[in-house]
């Protein structure tokens, strides 16, 4: 039998674990792309341009807890010609950051929200859409699934807080070369105006959306539905209309559109809110119709 | 002993009674408050299936946790009176609701003077309901049964309104109340970081 030595006094030792890159893998640093070459053993590095920052963002969106259909959405969304995801975010500001996306279906915290966007840790967020609103499931009524449109605008509206969570964080990290005007009176805005902490935050989040990005949003929609993109800068209305019902809620949506029958916007307001039901729930109202359709 | 039997049953069951009446009494004060803040929202119901007590602790752990991360961005959270209940009071309470994992059942007796009528939580709505929720963009309430903390001073309850027809969320948070000249008032209220 081997002899066995029994240590009385514990004792710590420090130690470090590596895990070897694998052939391509990426990493980002120093305003520098670097890709590891597995047959030599290297990391080449290139220069950051915007076209790689989207790039990257658009590799680091995890879609694989997404159904076949939604995946396929998204998909979409990410290969437009000109208004897909990367250069959405491009749009907002051309000094984008470097962040992690999960994109599920699942349960969402609070049962009736179509989606839910969350902060995992600095620079990753996940998006969770409601299992419950891709299957039509509704406490009121028959089960109605909504158009693809519909899921392309929640995903669009979703993608867009992930984004306006990670110039916060990039914010916060401080010292970095990406912040530049835009972070800063984000932040500032919110810093100033928000009580820390409370609903305030997302309330703010839907204002600077309202006030910035609608255009965007409807842009976004409708070079997916019609495969062109739009090169105006204009829209057309019913891609507004579903951008705006994701907004509904805000202040800027409120003084536009109020809820009063006098109102010049009103029926405006009244279209708007209608488009919206339509696509959530595939089902006309009010002379509109769906203009996508459901998944299956 | 046989006497003392029935005593103590007595007993228990008149402090049951005191306790469900507070918190009715704390739920009343808060949703007519939340009902008056009301600007723009002509109908509002408040939904008879409640949330989820124990939630409410465990979203108030969820944030104690977090309150020193920079994206909170408030100074607030990170000074000590605005976390009344502190790592040791949470453990505490989640033992003492543990059990509380099932949903309450709102009912107009529950309080008096309420101002928001109570709507069933599956209702099947008519035609015409529909139109009328989707023309006013009603809302629904969820609100939990609040948690009672030192003792009784202070109450911690879960919130969140909803547009009825679409779903999303607004108002949502967990809050710390405290009664106020006969009325309990919001003192702190924390976000779970959830943005819809």
């Amino acid at each position: 039998m081997p002899e066995v030595a029994v240590k009385a006094v514990p004792e710590s030792r420090p130690y470090l674990i590596f895990d070897w890159p694998q052939d391509q893998q990426k990493a980002y640093g120093a305003g520098f792309e670097f890709t590891y070459d597995y047959t030599s053993a290297t990391w080449n590095g290139i220069p950051l341009t915007d076209e790689l920052i989207a790039k990257a963002i658009e590799d680091k969106i995890d879609d694989s807890e997404l159904d076949d259909c939604t995946k396929a959405i998204l998909e979409k969304l990410k290969n437009l010609n000109q208004s897909d995801i990367a250069s959405m975010f491009k749009k907002f500001d051309s000094n984008v950051s470097l962040f992690n996306i999960k994109i599920m279906n699942g349960t969402v915290k609070l049962s009736t929200n179509v989606a839910e966007t969350s902060v995992i840790s600095p620079n990753n967020y996940n998006i969770t859409l409601s299992s419950d609103y891709l299957n039509g499931s509704r406490s009121w009524a028959a089960s109605s699934p909504p158009t693809t449109l519909s899921i392309a605008t929640t995903i669009t509206h979703e993608i867009m807080h992930a984004y306006l969570l990670s110039l916060v964080d990039e914010y916060n990290v401080g010292g970095s070369s990406t912040i530049f005007d835009f972070p800063t009176i984000y932040n500032t805005y919110v810093a100033n105006k928000t009580k820390g902490g409370t609903q305030e935050q997302v309330d703010k989040q839907h204002e600077v959306i309202a006030e910035n990005y609608v255009n965007v949003i409807a842009s976004t929609i409708e070079e997916f539905y019609t495969g062109v993109s739009v090169n105006s800068g204009y829209p057309r209305q019913v891609y507004l209309d579903l951008a705006w019902a994701g907004l509904i809620d805000t202040n800027f949506f409120k003084k536009n559109y109020p809820n009063d029958a006098t109102h010049k916007n009103y029926a405006d307001r009244e279209r708007i809110k209608t488009r919206r039901y339509v696509e959530q729930y595939n089902e006309s109202r009010e002379n509109q119709s769906p203009l996508g359709k459901p998944c299956n | 002993m046989k006497t003392y039997l029935p005593l103590s049953l007595l007993c228990f069951i008149l402090f049951s009674c005191s306790t469900i009446k507070l918190e009715n009494k704390i739920v009343k004060d808060f949703l007519n408050e939340k009902y008056k803040n009301e600007k723009d929202v002509k109908m509002i119901f408040l939904i008879d299936q409640s949330l989820i007590r124990n939630r409410a602790m465990e979203t108030y752990e969820e944030v104690y946790n977090k309150r020193d991360l920079n994206y909170y961005l408030s100074n607030n959270l990170k000074e000590k009176d605005y976390w009344p209940i502190n790592s040791k009071g949470i453990a505490i309470l989640k033992a003492k609701y543990k059990l509380d994992t099932i949903p309450y059942y709102w009912k107009k007796t529950d309080f008096d003077q309420l101002h928001i009528p109570i709507m069933e939580y599956n209702k099947q709505f008519q035609e015409s309901e529909i139109d009328q929720h989707l023309k006013h963009l009603s809302k629904g309430y969820k609100i939990s049964r609040p948690l009672l903390f030192s003792n009784n001073k202070y109450a911690l309850l879960d919130f969140y309104s909803y547009t009825i027809i679409f779903g999303d969320s607004s108002a949502r948070g967990v809050y710390v109340l405290e009664k106020k000249d006969g009325k309990w008032v919001v003192i702190n209220e924390y976000f779970d970081g959830i943005y819809n």
